[in-house]
């Protein structure tokens, strides 16, 4: 019992290394997107702020790796936004792991349950809505 | 307004939202909404989907610390977090539905909630003689945590109640850019009678989560707009670890005191544009 908690312990210091290379991740990728929007909106005239606030075209995974490969600013700041987004849910099927480990059987299923309903979510469940 | 302006007060603005919610323990979301609706004149989507984005970051942030604390009781974040990811997503899904008029109700009222715990501790650092629930001798949940004075152990009562507001929290969430800390400690503190160290590191634990279960949506959606998420995010980051170096030299009661009517205030407001039809 307690060599499992040795082992619990390591495993959350690990976790929260995940965590942090996550958030680390991340917020590179934002300020280098904001960086070069920045510069290129010196180079070549700023757009309009108010353009700024409008709703985006829903995305695609293809979208934006096509953006990506561009080098185009609103790609990688998206790329910033979806690091994020996925480092929690990188967390919960740790959480997986960990209490498969401890064959805890019980709350494998409770946080798969959690990883599935996250995965959906982020698969775009459901119709595109209307605004 | 040029560009460069908007930028640059969009990051100072967010990194003020993130330093005063880490010492007040909201973590910034709440502000962030009122900044860019009231602040910049946003559409409120849009502010809840840059809000969200904003949530993960600094609620992962902190977290790591608390890992590190041995405070997260786990089983009960990842039991609770099958109640908020499926309010997030509900939340989420019902959003694009329902008028501006009606999410600015909404947050109003929920940030007049979110003042209550921040006016006062109304809960006991380890409350004492805690029935247990029997679901949570069956599942495991009662633990026990690291304190000076050794292992403090505690029990975990009325876990289905516990379900039933974490769920409502998880929509408040979902449908206002928020962490719903304030719920979150309702569930946890007063009705799951966990001690409030346990139910701060684990609720901060499962806020990043239920925040990215709804982001997701509103991502592919296109409401994260990216020249917003992007300097709030960061600002709110930055804003955040000060807040978080802050307060080891400092009371937050005094912060407390001087928040509080900002709070209100921001909130009549919120109520006031919800009443006039946004």
């Amino acid at each position: 019992m307690k060599g499992s908690w040795q082992q619990a312990r390591t495993v959350e210091a690990r976790l929260g290394f995940l965590l942090l290379g996550g958030v680390g991740v991340a917020a590179s990728l934002l300020l280098a997107g904001l960086a070069s929007f920045l510069a290129a909106a010196a180079r070549d005239g700023a757009p309009p702020v108010a353009d700024l606030l409008r709703h985006g075209a829903p995305l695609t995974p293809a979208s934006l790796l096509c953006g990506l490969l561009r080098g185009n600013p609103t790609a990688l700041i998206q790329a910033g936004v979806l690091a994020l987004i996925l480092t929690p849910a990188l967390r919960v099927a740790a959480t997986v792991v960990l209490f498969a480990a401890e064959r805890d059987w019980t709350f494998v299923a409770v946080a798969s349950a959690v990883l599935g309903m996250l995965v959906l979510g982020f698969s775009g469940v459901g119709p595109q809505l209307p605004r | 307004m040029s560009l460069l302006v908007f930028v640059a007060e969009l990051l100072c603005a967010s990194a003020l939202a993130g330093v005063v919610g880490s010492l007040v323990g909201l973590g910034g979301g709440v502000l962030i909404v009122p900044l860019l609706t009231l602040g910049f004149g946003m559409d409120v989507r849009l502010a809840v989907g840059a809000s969200l984005v904003s949530v993960i970051a600094t609620s992962t942030g902190a977290a790591v610390a608390y890992l590190q604390d041995r405070l997260v009781n786990l089983r009960v974040g990842v039991l609770l977090e099958l109640a908020t990811v499926a309010g997030a997503l509900t939340g989420a899904l019902i959003a694009p539905h329902l008028g501006s008029a009606t999410l600015f109700l909404l947050f109003g009222v929920a940030l007049l909630l979110s003042a209550v715990p921040t006016a006062a501790k109304l809960v006991e650092e380890v409350p004492q003689d805690v029935p247990e629930d029997p679901l949570a001798g069956r599942l495991g949940l009662s633990a026990s945590y690291p304190a000076a004075e050794g292992l403090v152990p505690y029990r975990v009562a009325r876990v289905p109640a516990g379900l039933g507001v974490m769920y409502v929290a998880g929509v408040l969430s979902g449908l206002l850019g928020i962490g719903s800390g304030a719920l979150k400690v309702l569930a946890m503190d007063t009705a799951m009678r966990l001690p409030m160290k346990v139910s701060t590191a684990t609720s901060n634990f499962m806020i990043g989560v239920t925040a990215a279960a709804s982001a997701g949506v509103y991502f592919w959606r296109g409401d994260v707009p990216p020249f917003v998420a992007a300097p709030v995010a960061l600002g709110v980051l930055a804003g955040a670890s000060l807040g978080a170096q802050l307060l080891r030299r400092s009371t937050n009661r005094t912060v407390r005191a001087v928040f509080l009517p900002v709070l209100l205030v921001v909130s009549l407001e919120m109520l006031l544009r919800g009443l006039r039809g946004a």
